[in-house]
């Protein structure tokens, strides 16, 4: 078996082992996700071929996702995160074709196709870089080969994204969650790695040492129960 | 006749509003909303704002702070410790006293998790990791995905529940 359709959730307060919620409409690798309160929403991946279907659930409860719209591309391999009211899928890598630089924005809380946004700064490097997000700010860290570029974009705009700073160690295949309005903190990556690092995201600079994983892990997921869609 | 009992008062003191009343907290991930009564004496000259402190100590009122023209005012970026809560009212002339502390409360910690991932000649894993994020430090055990799984990209939650979709298992 490879990909899988397999929906699961955790109650973050707590802690124990993750429970069945649902199923994607197909199977799924290399995709990525992002929510407001009430929805979750799944961009891209792989189904066997690159897709750009976007499918959502709502939170509270369970079963399996609905139908979206679509992205601009066919991507796997990105990062996505948001506001309350909009999502952004940025970067990753166009199956065959090579990678991606392109920033796609939803509104949440509707259904449709995505709108183009603008570039990232570190066009090209595509592969399963991590987003964070805070109100009013996402930004995208490391992806491709082992960068450490961070770039950052006004969620309420449009417009090509900017440079933030370095990441501590560059790294690719990592992931990223936030503390709204306060932290961005990316986890493991290429190695693997153990390294988490963190900025602070109303401000710029290089990210600075925040603590480690239990072990060197690469191609992770990370969520938080304070990011900025909430 | 006001009940004017001292505190952060302006110049001309006893013109300053009564403190507010009711201090009632409501707590969500690092942050509390704190609801109260506005003053019915709001001395000579109308109420301009408030302000929402919180304390862990009971003592020092600098822990977190909000201001706002009418209740509830949320306060943010709070750590999970039991806290209480003081509000003040403000007009032309000054701030009032401080109101009575609320009742003890304790806002739900902001906690970030990473799950799943190749961990090289490990192999993939199932585990699921959180951290604080009101302080750095390393990642502490929290339980297991059904399987192991990598390759979900980032993943979304709302205040209380995380949702892990897709990835690949071998």
């Amino acid at each position: 078996m490879a990909a899988v359709n397999i929906i699961e959730y955790i109650t973050i307060a707590s802690t124990g082992n993750a429970t069945d919620f649902g199923n994607l409409a197909a199977n799924n690798q290399d995709t990525s996700s992002l929510s407001n309160s009430t929805r979750n929403v799944t961009g891209g991946g792989e189904e066997g071929s690159g897709t750009n279907r976007i499918q959502y659930i709502t939170i509270a409860s369970t079963g399996n996702s609905t139908d979206f719209g679509d992205l601009t591309e066919n991507k796997t391999n990105h990062c996505s995160g948001g506001s309350t009211t909009r999502g952004l899928f940025a970067g990753g890598t166009l199956p065959g074709t090579g990678s991606s630089n392109v920033i796609n924005y939803i509104t949440i809380a509707s259904t449709g196709d995505a709108t183009d946004f603008g570039d990232c700064i570190s066009g090209g490097l595509g592969e399963y870089p991590g987003m964070a997000t805070s109100n009013t700010r996402a930004l995208k860290g490391g992806g491709g080969s082992n960068i450490n570029v961070i770039d950052y974009v006004t969620i309420a705009s449009t417009g090509d994204a900017q440079d933030f700073g370095d990441l501590s160690v560059g790294r690719g295949r990592i992931t990223a969650t936030s503390s709204k309005n306060t932290y961005a903190v990316w986890m493991g990556g290429s190695g693997p790695s153990n390294v988490m690092d963190y900025v602070t995201i109303s401000s710029t600079g290089n990210a600075s040492d925040w603590g480690d994983l239990d072990a060197t892990v690469r191609f992770g997921s990370g969520l938080s129960n304070n990011h900025g869609g909430l | 006749m006001a009940n004017r009992n001292g505190g952060f008062i302006g110049t001309d003191g006893l013109d300053a509003p009564d403190p507010p009343t009711a201090i009632t907290p409501t707590v969500g991930v690092g942050t509390v909303s704190i609801a109260f009564t506005a003053p019915t004496d709001a001395g000579t000259s109308a109420i301009t704002g408030f302000v929402a402190q919180v304390s862990t100590d009971g003592t020092d009122y600098s822990t977190g702070s909000n201001t706002g023209t009418s209740s509830p005012i949320v306060v943010s970026n709070l750590s999970s410790a039991a806290s209480t809560a003081k509000v003040w009212a403000i007009n032309a002339y000054g701030t009032s006293a401080p109101s009575d502390a609320s009742a003890s409360f304790t806002p739900s910690a902001a906690r970030g998790i990473f799950a799943g991932g190749d961990a090289g000649s490990a192999g993939m894993r199932n585990d699921i990791r959180y951290f604080t994020l009101a302080s750095t430090g390393n990642t502490t055990d929290f339980g297991n995905l059904s399987a192991v799984r990598q390759r979900l990209g980032n993943s979304g939650a709302s205040s209380t529940r995380g949702i892990f979709s897709g990835g690949k298992n071998d």
